[in-house]
């Protein structure tokens, strides 16, 4: 194992399985500080099981997860809601409660963890600028298109100044040109936040012009062998 | 910490207003719990009050043998009277008896029959917490052992009615207010059900942005009392409406002063924040585990 202190997640030989008998199997990989890595494989394949084992909605069976250093079979449950207070999640089905305008989407996590309202009222906008909806605050979600709903999703997951964010296929959903701004989005923000970024995405066009490292999972087993 | 309160209080209300209709469905019944229990309690209150007055005079008559002397009598007669269950008595002589068959009976004994034939008595106030037949029974048995008395009467089967009214009244305001309790419960428990399977996705969604499961709960606990809350001021303004109704039929008969209103309204609130957060807690633990 190599030095893992500048690693933001390390994967050591980890096995998750559900009870039908699928699961992932073995995996491991470590993704840097600041880094961009995609998670690429087709449906099925265990990225989001991947993905769900780090906020700790799956439980491993095998091997250990080291987030930040710690060891997360070692976090109890009641320490789960902290822990994903501190990693920012993006989902194809963008997760937005329905019944809140954007602006209550993206302060959820802020209300959550206590923070004051002139703060949160701050970095709302903050975000909100950032991705580009600045305009569309007051809107409910349902009057958004495609690609601005997963631009609420990105803003709700940064405005926590995560030092992680985990995509689970966030362009699923989404035309080619609109999943391109979108990566583009994330790209940007991890270069200038400094936020690593885990996107799992089974497009591999899409992903192959960008130059960025990707780990290839294929029925629960790592095709690509990152350590 | 106080941005978070103000959010969960929030999240309660929108929860109310979400799902208004089984929302209000809820405080419908929980109103009309609290009406009928209200109702119940006082009814039960005001017999209970009315019962003590009619039997006020829970008495005991007991008569000492005809051969008794007056000293052995009065001696009888002050040892009932240290009888904790005892409450006062009165010696009855041949003189006051003599009174007593006059005023029954309007002929002067001593005149019908040449001399007082009747044997020294005495009527005895039962002690409050004694009056009840299984009582009185056991009081007249310990009566009838002593040597100088020779009968100890009593209303019996007035007393035996009043007491399987009050008992029959009992049970039937138990278990009316038993079922009532329980269907509210089970109402207000159903509904945070619904709004927790309406919320489910919501939920989860809290969840996975870090959300603990109290303040998941919170919200929908206080739904339940606000639930319960609503359900109390609907009883309270139907039950002062019936207090106006009441007062306006029987001007001179009030049964219901502003003391006691007072004492209903807080009833009210009280059993309708326990009834809506028992019936939420229900089902949160039972949904949210």
């Amino acid at each position: 194992m190599k030095n893992s202190s500048n690693k933001i997640i390390v994967f050591d030989n980890v096995s998750a399985t559900y009870k039908n008998g699928v699961g992932i199997f073995d995996i491991s990989f470590e993704l840097g500080k600041s880094e961009f890595v995609f998670l690429m494989g087709p449906t099925g394949s265990g990225k989001s099981t991947i993905l769900r084992s780090i906020y700790m909605d799956v439980f491993i069976n095998k091997g250990k997860i080291l987030y930040n250093g710690r060891n997360l079979s070692k976090i109890r449950k009641r320490q789960v809601p902290k822990l994903r207070r501190n990693i920012g999640m993006i989902f194809q089905d963008y997760k937005l409660l329905e019944d809140r305008t954007v602006y209550d989407n993206v302060a959820l996590p802020l209300q959550i963890a206590g923070q004051k309202s002139n703060f949160i009222k701050k970095k709302v906008s903050e975000m909100l600028e950032r991705v580009g909806i600045l305009d569309k605050y007051n809107s409910q979600p349902s009057k958004l298109s495609g690609g601005e709903r997963q631009r609420v999703s990105i803003a709700r997951a940064l405005v926590k100044s995560p030092d992680l964010i985990l995509a689970d296929e966030p362009t699923g959903n989404l035309d080619p040109i609109v999943a391109d701004e979108i990566i583009d989005l994330l790209e940007e923000l991890s270069n200038s936040v400094g936020t690593a970024i885990l996107m799992s995405t089974h497009n591999f066009p899409l992903i192959r012009p960008r130059q960025k490292r990707f780990i290839e999972i294929d029925q629960g087993k790592q095709i690509t062998h990152d350590i | 910490m106080i941005s978070k309160i103000k959010f969960i209080i929030a999240e309660s209300f929108r929860g109310f207003f979400y799902a208004w209709t089984p929302a209000l469905l809820s405080c419908i019944t929980i109103g009309i719990s609290l009406f009928v229990i209200t109702i119940s309690f006082f009814s039960y209150f005001l017999f209970i009050t009315y019962t003590d007055t009619v039997t006020k005079d829970y008495e005991l008559n007991v008569f000492f043998n005809e051969s008794t002397s007056l000293e052995n009598a009065e001696k009888s007669f002050n040892e009932i009277l240290s009888l904790p269950s005892i409450k006062n008595g009165e010696f009855i002589n041949k003189k006051k008896s003599a009174k007593k068959f006059k005023t029954y009976f309007s002929s002067n004994i001593e005149d019908l029959l040449g001399e007082n034939p009747l044997p020294y008595s005495a009527e005895f106030n039962i002690s409050q917490n004694n009056r009840n037949l299984d009582s009185l029974l056991i009081i007249s048995e310990n009566l009838k052992k002593i040597n100088t008395v020779d009968i100890v009467k009593y209303d019996q089967e007035i007393l035996i009615r009043f007491e399987n009214i009050i008992n029959k009244l009992m049970t039937t305001f138990s278990i009316i207010g038993i079922a009532i309790v329980v269907i509210s419960i089970i109402l207000v428990s159903n509904t945070t059900r619904l709004m927790i399977h309406s919320k489910k996705e919501s939920i989860n969604i809290l969840s996975l942005l870090g959300a603990t499961n109290l303040f998941i709960r919170v919200p929908f606990l206080i739904e339940g009392i606000i639930q319960g809350l609503f359900g109390a001021c609907m009883s309270i303004v139907s039950l002062y409406f019936l207090k106006i109704l009441l007062e306006y039929i029987f001007v001179p008969l009030v049964l219901v002063n502003d003391y006691n209103f007072q004492l209903i309204i807080l009833l009210n609130l009280g059993l309708g924040v326990i009834f809506g957060l028992i019936g939420s807690k229900r089902a949160v633990s039972k949904y949210l585990s």
